[in-house]
């Protein structure tokens, strides 16, 4: 039992998002959009994010319902609220979350001040989390079998995965032409927890018998695969929990977890000085997990006739039950396994505008003009255990002043087709701030959101520029 | 300059506020008042047999009896959260014979808690079935929660001896429904 409130809490404790950094894709300005596009179109001599200020963002989200629906303070009864969202959800449905600090992270041009190649390195703490609505769980949990007598219940319901991890990275971006821009970044993983349980299959289904009173079949097929969490799962773990936490963390993030590999590639391409079209591939990467693995499998099939079935020929009943538990047995295992990251997808096409050639400059730029304004059409789409999430935006971005800019997205997704986000950026003197929020209208009242998304930082950048 | 300097602290505060937004009223203690009533129906116990289990070295033993574990019905979740359980018995018997068949219910030290007799008459060529629904309500539901074993016997009535010849067979199907609130 403690095992699973540890699961559940390791779960649960923190809520989904999607990872859709729309604002942020190609708002060049920024020196963060190189981590959503190794290629994209940045400009700088050097810049360093503030340590832990520089980039944090948090994005939550659920399809099929809100927290408005589970804890609306009104005079539905909360376990009716729970069978409402069961009954309006699917197994398609999901939570997510995840969220993103930067340690730090910095970059700077590489081969002298006619070089058009950078480099930009960094580390930061990722969280992830996804996590289906386990459907026919939920409905065998709340009603039993008595009445869905001849319904298969699906195992394959059961589909999660969440993750605490740091991220290295290097990345290399170098303007090939007036027109190219091409972008790689290497990254090493270093996991500090994995919980993942996402290849399942299974079902039982109890159907009205003829000589036996009912035909009752489990076949089971699950899985639950866990790193860095083998102390907390041991039954005799009584250490203070926050605590040890703290300890692997510390322990993990540099290198002392379970390590894996993966990489970034990204371009921007101007078939035309104002028209633009990028694309981007984040996250192509794997972590083996070979420390502190715990595995748990329930697999096996069996037909269930009661505890009593035949009487041996000495007559003492053969132990049914007994069979029962040993046909689909609990294992405990120790085995290495491997998790692919998310991998995500990122395209746009841009139309800039209003070309206005640059009156002041006090700072080495290579731009010569800019547009005042640019229209936007952005495609995003992320691996999922399930089908993979898409979401498509419109947006329009602004130079309000010289130095802040503006984007304001539209995106169609998953979660709503209302989400209109924001995003501001300025540089004063040095130094370059950033906000962005995406579902704006619905932080009226953001218990009735379905997603919401936040990132702020500050940095340090010399000679920045942005188109 | 220092004017847009300003400009741009006021574009950016204001933002910053529209961010702090607003929640409709949520009561998340609602979650403590989580109560809900799970109906679980299974087989329980099933023997399908023809009439000469009921000989032993060629002659008819009057008494059969078997127990079998049931122990999950001792687990925690039994105890805390039964609230009702049925139990459903049907017999069928086409031989020629009558017999009680008593469902005795054992606690862990194998004392007896409870008994569900049942008379089992003979059959003269067509099928008798007898069908039997055990409803432990409130009052009865703890014989259940202190149940680990149950026993099946089988008394013979009196009537034509059973031998290798005796035609016929009986079938014993059963099942437990059992009614939880779990909060």
């Amino acid at each position: 039992m403690r095992k699973i409130i540890i699961l559940l809490g390791f779960f649960f404790s923190f809520y989904g998002f999607s990872q859709n950094k729309e604002i942020l894709y190609n708002f060049t300005p920024q020196p963060q959009s190189l981590l959503i596009n190794p290629g994209a179109d940045v400009k700088y001599k050097w810049f360093f994010g503030v340590p832990l200020l520089s980039g944090i963002s948090a994005n939550a989200g659920s399809t099929g319902f809100d927290a408005y629906n589970l804890f609306a303070n009104n005079d539905v009864d909360f376990t009716t609220k729970v069978k409402n969202i069961v009954a309006s959800t699917n197994s398609k449905d999901y939570i997510t979350a995840n969220q993103q600090l930067e340690i730090f992270t910095a970059g700077f041009r590489v081969g002298g001040n006619e070089s058009k190649s950078y480099v930009s390195f960094g580390m930061y703490q990722e969280l992830d989390s996804f996590i289906y609505v386990p459907t026919d769980y939920a409905i065998f949990s709340l009603y039993g079998n008595k009445d869905y007598l001849g319904k298969s219940f699906d195992m394959s319901d059961l589909s999660a995965k969440a993750e605490l991890l740091y991220v290295f990275h290097v990345g290399f971006n170098k303007q090939i032409n007036d027109k190219l821009t091409l972008g790689a970044r290497a990254k090493i993983y270093s996991s500090v927890f994995n919980g993942t349980s996402t290849h399942n299959s299974g079902y039982f289904v109890t159907s009205q018998g003829k000589d036996l009173i009912y035909d009752q079949v489990i076949k089971s097929d699950l899985e639950l695969n866990t790193s860095g969490l083998k102390k907390y799962l041991d039954e005799d773990y009584d250490g203070d929990v926050s605590n040890d936490i703290k300890d692997d963390i510390t322990k993990r993030a540099f290198f002392g977890g379970n390590l894996g590999v993966g990489m970034d590639l990204g371009l921007t391409y101007y078939p035309k000085r104002n028209i633009q079209l990028t694309a981007s591939l984040i996250d192509v990467g794997i972590i083996k997990h070979s420390k502190e693995v715990v595995n748990y499998t329930l697999k096996g099939d069996y037909n269930f006739k009661g505890v009593i079935t035949e009487i041996n020929s000495d007559g003492t009943p053969s132990d049914a039950y007994e069979d029962f538990l040993d046909a689909i047995p609990l294992d405990t295992l120790y085995h290495k396994y491997t998790t692919w990251r998310p991998v995500k997808f990122y395209s746009s096409f841009q139309y800039s505008f209003e070309e206005e050639r640059q009156t002041e400059c006090d700072c080495a730029t290579d731009e010569q003009s800019w547009y005042r304004n640019s229209v936007g059409l952005q495609f995003f789409t992320m691996s999922t255990p399930k089908v993979p999430m898409v979401a498509l935006t419109a947006y329009y971005r602004r130079r309000i002043l010289e130095k802040l800019q503006m984007k304001a997205t539209y995106t169609i997704d998953s979660y709503s087709y209302s989400n209109v986000g924001l995003g501001l950026t300025t540089n004063i003197g040095m130094f370059n701030f950033y906000a962005m929020a995406d579902n704006l209208f619905a932080l009226k009242d953001v218990s009735k959101a379905n997603a919401l998304t936040f990132q702020i930082g500050l940095n340090i950048i010399a000679g920045g520029s942005g188109r | 300059m220092k004017f847009i300097f300003f400009k741009r602290i006021i574009l950016i505060s204001a933002f910053v506020s529209f961010l702090f937004s607003c929640s409709s009223d949520l009561d998340y203690e609602q979650a403590d008042d989580f109560n809900i009533q799970p109906v679980f129906t299974t087989n329980l116990a099933y023997v399908n047999g023809p009439a000469t289990n009921f000989l032993y070295n060629g002659v008819e033993i009057p008494i059969v009896s078997v127990v079998s574990d049931v122990d999950f019905l001792t687990t925690e979740f039994v105890k805390d959260d039964l609230i009702k359980a049925e139990m459903y018995f049907r017999i069928k018997n086409t031989i020629a014979r009558g017999f009680e068949l008593n469902i005795v219910f054992f606690d862990e030290n194998d004392a007896p808690l409870y008994t569900v007799p049942l008379n089992i008459g003979e059959s003269h060529g067509t099928e008798i079935v007898v069908e039997h629904t055990e409803i432990f309500t409130t009052a009865k539901v703890d014989i259940i929660k202190k149940t680990a074993k149950m026993g099946f016997t089988v008394t013979m009535l009196p009537g034509t001896p059973i031998t290798p010849t005796t035609p016929g067979r009986v079938e014993l199907s059963s099942s437990l429904t059992a009614y939880f609130t779990v909060k």
